[in-house]
């Protein structure tokens, strides 16, 4: 089988404000055959657009090298297309003409395009649609659109960035099919997919291959071969069990048993003082609060994916939360079980005072927080951007804003300090009623 | 594709109709409107010398002639403002060299007088063009463009500059090339603020054709054929029927360009609104409804797109190719290109600098310190004039706006009209405003600030609506429950929401009201002379008397008062309105 692309040893660092630096992908490598539909699996804000984006020469990778077949790519990548989450269609044109902008580069003469703009659109169902504009249609049909012009430009590779999560599950569902029986029975449409997505059951019923990224920096940590024939029905065992394969993979690497950290990111990434210092996920404190209310109610313990079905939440940020919730110790997670901890019970069956007491008392517990009183209570008050810069000396990896932001959440909610939005200053909380 | 031809294609669905009654009218209209041109434009370049210019003839029936004459300047001007704001805007956000260049020079120039430097403009075209009227014809026509362009090009700039970035990807993931890119997106999704940036400045305009086609450079009197200099002659041999009659025919042009030419820009343009859903509000446009209804029409522009699009398709489908070989080939052409910015760079700088000297130079031999203090002092009385405007015009205007903003009927009627007044010239009231002051005995240091207000507040009232009218209905809703009422409604709820809006209307006013007052502080009615003290009216006597160091150093401290107080006091507020006072 031929590579059509590959990357190899890319990371990708972007600088921030104050010549700090955040490294969100570190040394991927990945290569694209004909044939293949890969599902690129993780978290949001993980990184996984970036590779698509660095793949398909939108951006330029900090080091390491992109191919198109074997040669090292320069500028755009001519045999991907892309689909995006957004749709990206031009609103002022219309369906026709969005489709004719994949068909450009080609350079065909007028009638050829007339007939290939024609077949695309009638591929993907959108016939009589030709002369509407996007606004006037639904979710699902503009993101048709978005497949046609994708698919006019006859790419090797249909590259797709979160090409369903805009849309309601039923239409997603009745496109994700057509997509893979356009892949599998249609000749002259695309030899191989690259999918970014956070559903797993979308990437297990798509993909023939599933890569699983880590978050803080991006890298992809497991790669799994999906041999079940299409199509692929959601109910059968086999596919059950890879979804609950994966979850379980997700969970090991979110939430692991012992030691307390990923051991790769706990080797690698942090040096020895960080280690003392909770890495506080970006969580917020309504989020807590309901993913307690809903532990409870299944008597304490349950299966961390079954959570998410309950609170119809995504799988990645259900486990964000669990995190967050471990961190105050609300809850232990043996497996890939969830169990309420005693402090947890008093913390949710509590009335709204002693809830924030008792959330107080954990606050109190942990090193950043400590760090913030401390200096409040030495130096009356702490900036904002001393409080980042701290932060990006422990964890490197980390969006230092996003934390601050939790930080200022969680602490606003337990009343440690009080933080002005205009001045940006945290100051000691008085209690002024 | 083809944006362009969303551009030009004004038709809706397309039937097959014959030859109707509306093609009949556009046809005639648009044979009268190529000869009125033509003959326009022969005039423009007649022979002109000291001694021999044409004489303006106070005779009623040269008035539309006079009123065709002026409308023609405007339009060439903004047509090269037009063009000027797609090269220049362009060139900023795609060249990284020539931005740093080119966005401090408009913030600059966007702060300064333009009328200040008329004289110096006048002198130096006619030096260019000798014997002809085209060089002050020019003259003219740069000082309407330098009022126009700086906020058109930082509108556009600014439009580029948010493009959607899944828009820009999509459009590089499909090898889009420059030209495809431009028409495809960046023209189409910036076309709303051009068009509104358009009718704003084409609306300001007004004002310095006016002023700018009768002029007295070093003691000579130049007079332009027009409806500025016709008003000018009319105060000169104080005749008010004259007078008043140009006044009328300049409010008429303002209504029908704003009529014919800019509502339908305006209500056209809707389309390239960048949200996905059908918007409920629409703008509407009589005159647009009847050029639709006109099978003609509807070819024309078709026809017409059909052929600009292939010209331009072709055109840089043979020059994008063309410049790729050359720079894939010769990797040094690009250094090449890199080097001549830089050369151009310190040319521009030495340029600057040399003239800086000179005219420090001029300035320090023509004037005494004593004198510079006196200037400088000017510029505080001017200044004070300016916020007094701004602070009198809002407590009056404000209760007005919220009250007409708060009533979609009203609003949908009322701030058309505000911005038609605020495209009137205010020059060509003075001479009634004057013949008022001058038997009521009113000081021209008070009276010289309505002047100014006359032409400015219109910026503070129709923004204060725009704000009024954009209060979220539950915002107002949860006001009425709580019965907020008086004062508690206005500190909550209403300033918060239209503070945003107010900053951006009297900034505006401010601006307007710097150039204003080189007008508004030195009025006359035929020998009868009313003269403030300040800037504005030193800057006109100086321009008069053609002295040079006053000019400079007059001009130079108008300029530096308007940057200082941008930076210190709009920016800040602009600030303060963004980070605080957003409703989203």
């Amino acid at each position: 089988m031929r590579t059509i692309a590959k990357l190899e040893n890319v990371s990708k660092t972007y600088k921030l404000a104050d010549d700090q630096q955040l490294e969100v992908l570190s040394q991927i490598n990945l290569d694209v055959q004909e044939g293949e539909f890969i599902a690129l699996l993780g978290q949001s804000g993980c990184g996984k657009s970036t590779i698509l984006r660095i793949m398909s020469g939108l951006i330029k990778p900090t080091s390491g090298t992109a191919y198109q077949y074997d040669e090292k790519l320069q500028g755009i990548n001519e045999t991907i297309s892309i689909v995006f989450q957004s749709f990206a269609l031009y609103p002022w044109l219309t369906v026709y003409e969005n489709v004719r902008i994949g068909l450009i580069k080609r350079q065909l003469s007028s009638s050829q395009e007339e007939q290939e703009i024609t077949e695309a659109i009638r591929l993907i169902g959108l016939g009589g649609h030709e002369n509407a504009y996007p606004k006037e249609l639904s979710g699902g049909m503009r993101q048709r659109v978005g497949f046609a012009r994708a698919l006019v430009a006859k790419p090797e590779i249909l590259a797709m960035d979160e090409p369903f999560s805009a849309l309601d599950v039923l239409t997603a569902q009745n496109l994700r099919a057509e997509v893979i029986d356009l892949w599998k029975n249609k000749e002259g449409t695309f030899k191989s997919a690259f999918m970014v997505t956070h559903n797993i059951s979308e990437a297990v019923s798509m993909a023939s291959k599933i890569m699983i990224l880590s978050s803080h920096p991006g890298r992809i940590v497991h790669v799994i071969e999906n041999k079940m024939p299409y199509p692929r029905n959601e109910k059968s065992p086999a596919f059950l069990a890879l979804v609950d394969e994966i979850h379980g993979l997700i969970t090991t690497l979110n939430l692991p048993d012992t030691p307390k950290e990923h051991p790769i990111s706990k080797a690698i990434f942090e040096n020895a003082e960080s280690k003392a210092f909770e890495n506080i996920p970006y969580v917020q404190i309504s989020r807590i609060l309901g993913f307690l209310e809903v532990l409870k109610d299944d008597n304490g313990r349950t299966k961390i994916f079954e959570l998410a079905a309950k609170m119809k939440e995504e799988f990645g940020s259900v486990i964000s939360i669990a995190k967050a919730v471990e961190i105050l110790n609300f809850i232990e997670t043996p497996g890939q079980d969830v169990v309420l901890t005693e402090l947890g019970r008093k913390f949710i069956e509590a009335e709204s005072t002693n809830q924030k007491l008792i959330f107080r008392k954990q606050l109190v517990l942990m090193k950043l927080f400590r760090l913030i009183i401390d200096k409040l209570t030495t130096l009356k008050t702490l900036a904002e951007d001393d409080l980042k810069v701290e932060i990006n000396n422990r964890f490197p990896y980390e969006n230092a804003d996003k934390m601050v932001d939790t930080i200022v959440d969680w602490g606003r909610y337990g009343e440690i300090f009080e933080f002005n939005a205009d001045l940006k200053v945290f100051t000691q909380f008085e209690d002024s009623v | 594709m083809n944006s362009i031809k969303q551009i030009f294609d004004l038709a809706g669905p397309k039937e097959k109709r014959g030859f109707n009654f509306h093609d009949f009218i556009v046809i005639a209209a648009l044979i009268l409107i190529i000869w009125i041109i033509g003959s326009l434009g022969r005039d423009m370049t007649v022979h002109f010398s000291k001694d021999d210019f044409p004489e303006i003839s106070l005779n009623y029936w040269n008035i539309p002639y006079y009123a065709a004459r002026s409308t023609l300047r405007m339009f060439i001007a903004y047509g090269a403002s037009f063009f000027f704001t797609l090269i220049i805007g362009y060139t900023a956000v795609h060249s990284q060299r020539a931005r740093t260049l080119i966005l401090p020079i408009l913030d600059v120039l966007q702060s300064v007088p333009v009328l200040g430097f008329l004289s110096v403009t006048v002198t130096g075209f006619m030096a260019l063009f000798p014997g002809s009227a085209l060089g002050i014809e020019m003259a003219s026509l740069f000082a309407i463009f330098t009022g126009q362009v700086w906020n058109m090009t930082f509108g556009f700039y600014h439009s580029l500059v948010t493009v959607p970035s899944d828009m820009k990807e999509a459009g590089s993931v499909f090898k889009l090339n420059a030209w495809q890119k431009f028409k495809t997106y960046e023209l189409p999704s910036s076309a709303i603020s051009l068009v509104w940036n358009s009718m704003m400045s084409f609306g300001g305009g007004w004002f310095f054709v006016v002023q700018s086609e009768a002029i007295t450079v070093l003691n000579q009197q130049i007079k332009l054929p027009g409806l500025g200099s016709y008003m000018a002659l009319a105060i000169e041999k104080e005749n008010r029927t004259a007078a008043v009659l140009a006044t009328l025919t300049m409010v008429l042009i303002v209504i029908i360009t704003d009529q014919l030419i800019w509502r339908p820009v305006v209500a056209w343009s809707q389309k390239f609104r960048m949200e996905q859903v059908e918007s409920t509000q629409v703008m509407k446009s009589w005159f647009l409804e009847f050029l639709k209804k006109s099978e003609f029409i509807r070819n024309f522009f078709a026809k017409m797109n059909a052929a600009i699009l292939h010209f331009f398709d072709t055109f840089f489908a043979f020059v994008l190719t063309k410049a790729e070989a050359k720079i894939t080939k010769r990797p040094i052409r690009k250094k090449a290109l890199d080097i001549f910015a830089s050369v151009f760079f310190v040319f521009c700088l030495a340029l600057i600098v040399y003239y800086s000297v000179v005219v420090v130079r001029e300035i320090k031999t023509g004037l005494n310190l004593d004198q510079i203090q006196q200037i400088f002092g000017y510029g505080l009385l001017t200044m004070g004039r300016v916020f007094f405007m701004v602070v009198a015009a809002t407590l009056i205007w404000t209760p007005i706006g919220v009250w007409i903003g708060f009533r979609p009927r009203v609003a949908t009627f009322a701030q058309p009209l505000a911005q038609i007044a605020a495209s009137f010239p205010v020059n060509m009231t003075f001479p009634f405003v004057v013949g008022f002051f001058v038997s009521y005995n009113v000081s021209m240091n008070w009276g010289s600030i309505l002047l100014i207000a006359l032409g400015t507040q219109w910026y503070i009232l129709f923004n204060v609506i725009a704000g009024a009218s954009s209060i979220p209905t539950d915002l107002k809703e949860s006001a009425a429950i709580f019965n907020l009422k008086g004062f508690q409604l206005w500190k909550k709820l209403i300033i918060p929401a239209i503070f945003p809006y107010w900053v951006t209307g009297a900034c505006t006013a401010a601006g307007g009201a710097w150039n204003a007052s080189i007008v508004a502080e030195l009025a006359t009615w035929g020998d009868k002379k009313l003269v403030a003290d300040g800037l504005g009216s030193f800057i006109a006597r100086a321009t008069d008397k053609g002295d040079w160091p006053a000019i400079f150093c007059s001009i130079g401290i108008m300029s530096i008062f308007v940057i200082v107080i941008n930076k210190l006091l709009w920016r800040n507020l602009y600030g303060l309105a963004e980070k605080k006072f957003r409703l989203d």
